[in-house]
């Protein structure tokens, strides 16, 4: 019995070591990057693990202690491996066997015969094509086989993949699961008009640039989203000293604890209700022209970059005809419905993982709803903060609202008594745990991630960035190990939120 | 040295009538002040093959564009470029509209379009179920045609330099004189000289004709503006549809990749760099999409682009047409060539030589020139043979870059390698649909400025999207 999970971040993760603890023989995780960790390991700043663990680790911290979870349960992983698609057995001519679409299908063997050329005056019979001996990309089943023989009574899939190690495939499973995650909204899927310079970039692309590659995306920003990644990113940039002019944003979406240590905190311009209405440059962006969303007067702000943090799109491309919940195919984590916190993607993910070892023992079953019904669960208020004695607890995610005075000092509307001393420390001496990237000597992995053990004074954020922009570092490093002893004075440590040169990455 | 010919322009014209002349024993040289081939209508158009019913009966836009639609054919296997005679419905929803279908039968029939015929709005749902219940009749052409402008102008200038033809990029044309008999051609890289010039510079060529003859025709930019929907393409034909209301001749087009295009617009702009798209663009083509397709998901737009056309204006519209002319001795033109541009295009570079023949170029035929092209598949559509055979050449086939359009790192590193080399993002995109899927680059952006950075040993900051001042980044976050 084989389980193939499609994405290692960590719903895969998740996935893959609760189907192996219900006993699947054997489960293979295949992930395109060349770690697993999925988004996480480029999400540097902390708020991962508040509810599943009570901990509020680093994206990266968490991927960590999921890759050692996952290598653990045996689960085998297979890095450097893309899946360009899936495929029912018995579908190896190329045929669907879900509903056709002529145009759909048409298009499909134009993509993949090239060529195809008719002499002139003869119309398209309209009949699909035969796929071409040419035309495949994969090897022949009988060699992927590798000794498993399909259950006679189960719909089997064919996953085909690519690797710099193994070339082409295509591998066979029993179910698979996908935890493909979530591609970014872009600028032209809004319909936003304009010219199209370099200096537009989504949100995530823009994260991975400035903490994984070394890449410093411009000089002055504008942002568009204020959801979680767009504030974010406004802190990051700020930290890094990109001039973040404004953020833009339909309505407060983002994490309200989000709102006050990434807008609040760096008094960055944000306007609800504001969209982009066109991009000016040839080469390279110039600036944009913001408005209201419902008309009115158009404003114009120089800029040379744009971050577009607009959406999610759950990214299914690999299973174009079929339906998760059908013969084994399953689905989860962000791919499924987009997520607020990732402690519910693990959650999701171990139901999921159980789902799949349990349609593999059922005999003759199947059909089960493998699209977890899993809403939100988040329970954090979406308004902004007022200014006037009103606060927002950020030590965990329930964010209560609570009503602060001074002289006397009192607190109302905290749910625990961390809220009394959060509020008495923001008032007096506001305390925030910064994380950050340091330069490193290796290639493959330029940047490494990492925080402040502890919460410092919010004042000192500047100065103690100048001193980890100073740092630069030699592996083997792995998450926890401190990087410098009492940054800046601030009596805090760095710590790596990440590794470099651990045999993670593939050389 | 001197060439016996110059060409100035690498667009689609450009690199036709280079290949066309490679097949004499002469020295040709093409040049481009862009860094690329087919930078500028070439690469913003439809990708359609019209039929030729669109242009005035007996005009030399008409008969060129439906002798040139039937040379794609025998053009795109030498070639090996996508291409497919998908075939047209040009549809109306009024009487009116249908009257004006009618007008465009007999304008195809005088250019020589085989094979229209009137149909039914029924029959015309038949063929495109996403049709508009609306459609009362519609003219069925079979002859319209889809192909891929990159490949075709990249192809064609790979066989023009496989036979011989010299290029070269970042060379603007400033002045041309006379010379010992030749023309000499200053320019940004210096000095060539030249028996003959062929001037086919799209939006230059009006200002380059001045050079050797007073001017008479006054060109001006006109913008068209797309839209770019994602794969798989709701229609298999081209649909046109009858002027009703200001409709300005937007179609939808599928593309040989599978993706839909809709569009263009037609406004006049100030200048040919004046390539944004706009508001009311967009608001008219959305508009125009939706009629036709009632069922439309405008929510599957992935991109948007615009193109310039070099639009004659002192001329009146019953008069209007390409104008190809030996402008000076020795010197030939084409002006004014906006769609069916390129489908004409085959038809026109004959004509450009038949006129440099008769100013007295000698056309000694080469015996050795060899009209085949063959493009190196892209690693994940080769078969499991030559894939084996890469991967020993390249590990790095097996590591895929543009998930979206499936393209692997080694199939980057070829074209690297190969004649007439990308120099930025938007060249390699050009060749390799890198960057043209729904993610537009997000996931391999970052991958392929990595790639580039190493491969030409230069810092990420000095990897262009386009043209110089174009980098997509600005430097290391810790240099």
């Amino acid at each position: 019995m084989r389980v193939i999970v499609i994405g290692g971040g960590p719903a895969g993760m998740a996935a893959a070591v609760s189907a192996k603890e219900q006993g699947v023989k054997e489960v293979v995780l295949l992930e395109r990057r060349s770690y697993l960790g999925g988004v996480l390991p480029q999400c540097i700043h902390t708020g991962f693990g508040t509810q599943l663990y009570g901990e509020d680790h680093t994206g990266g911290e968490y991927a960590w202690m999921w890759k050692e979870k996952t290598e653990a349960a045996g689960v085998s992983v297979f890095l450097g491996t893309t899946v360009l698609s899936i495929e029912k057995q018995g579908a190896r001519d190329g045929q669907n066997h879900g509903e056709p679409r002529p145009a759909a299908a048409d298009a499909r063997k134009r993509q993949e015969n090239m060529a195809p050329q008719r002499p002139h005056g003869e119309a398209n019979s309209g009949e699909p094509q035969q796929r071409q001996g040419s035309g495949a990309a994969y090897s022949e089943s009988s060699q992927s086989r590798e000794g498993w023989q399909a259950q006679q009574d189960k719909t089997a899939w064919q996953v085909r993949c690519v690797s710099a190690a193994e070339g082409a495939r295509v591998l066979e499973a029993d179910a698979v699961i996908l935890a493909t995650g979530c591609r970014e909204r872009t600028l032209p899927q809004m319909l936003i008009p304009g010219s199209r310079p370099a200096g537009v970039f989504t949100a995530g692309a823009a994260q991975l640039m400035m903490n994984m590659k070394n890449y410093l995306p411009g000089k002055s920003a504008v942002i568009l989203g204020s959801g979680d990644i767009g504030l974010i990113m406004a802190r990051r940039m700020t930290l890094e000293g990109i001039r973040v002019k404004m953020i833009l944003g339909q309505e407060s979406t983002g994490l309200a604890r989000n709102i006050v240590q990434c807008v609040e905190d760096f008094e960055i311009p944000m306007r609800y209700g504001w969209t982009v209405v066109s991009t000016h440059g040839h080469a390279r962006l110039k600036g944009v022209s913001i408005a209201p969303m419902e008309g009115g007067k158009r404003e114009y702000v120089p800029c040379d970059t744009l971050l577009v943090a607009t959406g999610l799109i759950p990214e299914l491309e690999v299973c174009r005809g079929y339906e998760p919940g059908e013969d084994g195919l399953f689905v989860c984590g962000n791919a499924n419905v987009v997520h607020d916190l990732v402690d519910h993607v693990t959650e999701e993910a171990l139901e999921v993982g159980k789902m799949a070892a349990a349609y593999l023992a059922a005999s003759g079953g199947g059909g089960q709803m493998s699209r977890s019904s899993c809403e939100s669960r988040s329970t954090l208020p979406k308004q902004a903060v007022g200014k006037q004695g009103n606060m927002l607890c950020t030590v965990c995610p329930k964010g209560c609202v609570m009503q602060v005075e001074t002289m006397p000092f009192s607190v109302s509307g905290n749910e625990c008594e961390r809220g009394e001393s959060f509020a008495r420390q923001e008032l007096t001496n506001p305390k925030r745990v910064l994380t950050a990237v340091v330069k490193t000597d290796s290639s493959q992995v330029p940047l490494l991630s990492v925080r402040t053990d502890r919460a410092i004074d919010k004042s000192k954020l500047f100065s103690t960035m100048k001193a980890v922009k100073k740092i630069a570092v030699s592996g083997p490093i792995r998450p926890g190990q401190i990087v410098a002893r009492d940054i800046a004075g601030t009596g805090a440590n760095l710590v790596a939120t990440w590794s470099v040169d651990h045999g993670l990455e593939r050389k | 040295m001197k060439y016996d010919v110059v060409i100035i322009g690498a667009g689609i014209l450009g690199c036709l009538t280079a290949r066309e002349l490679a097949k004499h024993k002469l020295d040709i040289l093409v040049l481009d002040k862009e860094s690329d081939i087919g930078e500028g209508a070439t690469k913003a158009n439809s990708g359609v093959l019209y039929a030729g019913f669109h242009p005035r009966g007996g005009s030399l836009k008409g008969i060129s564009c439906a002798r040139g639609n039937q040379m794609y054919g025998q053009l795109c296997q030498e070639l090996d470029v996508p291409m497919e005679y998908v075939g047209s419905l040009f549809v109306a929803f009024h009487e009116e509209g249908m009257d004006s279908i009618r007008e465009k039968m007999k304008k195809g029939e005088k250019n020589g379009v085989t094979g229209m015929k009137l149909i039914s709005g029924d029959e015309a749902r038949d063929l495109e179920p996403e049709l508009s219940p609306k459609v009362i009749g519609a003219m069925y052409a079979p002859t319209t045609g889809i192909v891929s402008p990159f490949k075709l102008v990249l192809h064609t200038a790979f066989s023009a330099v496989k036979n011989g033809v010299e290029f070269r990029f970042d060379t603007r044309v400033e002045n041309i004189s006379q010379e010992k008999g030749a023309y000499r051609i200053d320019t940004s890289q210096g000095v060539f000289h030249g028996d003959y010039v062929v001037n086919v510079s799209g939006e230059g060529a009006a200002e380059l004709e001045r050079l050797v003859r007073p001017r008479d025709l006054v060109i001006k930019p006109k913008r068209g503006e797309y839209l770019v929907f994602d794969t798989p393409s709701p229609i298999r034909h081209v649909i046109y549809q009858a002027q009703e209301q200001d409709e300005k001749g937007t179609l939808l087009a599928p593309t040989v990749d599978g993706n839909m295009l809709a569009g263009p617009t037609s406004y006049k702009v100030r200048t040919y760099r004046d390539t944004a798209t706009s508001q009311k663009g967009i608001d008219h083509i959305t508009r125009v999409a939706k009629k036709v397709l009632p069922g439309l998901d405008l929510g599957k737009v992935i991109a948007s682009f615009a193109g310039i056309r070099a639009n004659i204006e002192n001329v009146p519209k019953e008069e209007k047409d390409f104008v190809v002319r030996l402008s000076a001795e020795k010197f030939v033109s084409a002006l004014g060539i906006k769609n069916p541009g390129m489908t004409a295009s085959p038809y026109l570079a004959g004509k450009i030589t038949e006129l440099l023949f008769e100013s007295g170029l000698r056309c000694e035929t080469k015996a050795d020139f060899d009209p085949i092209y063959r493009g190196k598949p892209l690693f994940l559509k080769a078969d499991p043979e030559t894939q084996k055979a890469m991967l020993r050449e390249n590990p790095a086939y097996g590591t895929a870059v543009c998930r979206c359009e499936g393209v692997t790192e080694g199939d980057i590193l070829a074209a690297l390698d190969s004649p007439l080399p990308p120099h930025n993002i938007n060249g390699l995109k050009k060749r390799l649909r890198t960057g043209m899927g729904r993610c537009q680059g997000g996931f391999c952006s970052p991958e392929i400025i990595d790639i580039l950075s190493r491969r030409w040993q230069v810092p990420p900051e000095q990897i262009l999207k386009s043209e110089p001042g174009s980098p997509i980044v600005k430097g290391r976050l810790r240099p």
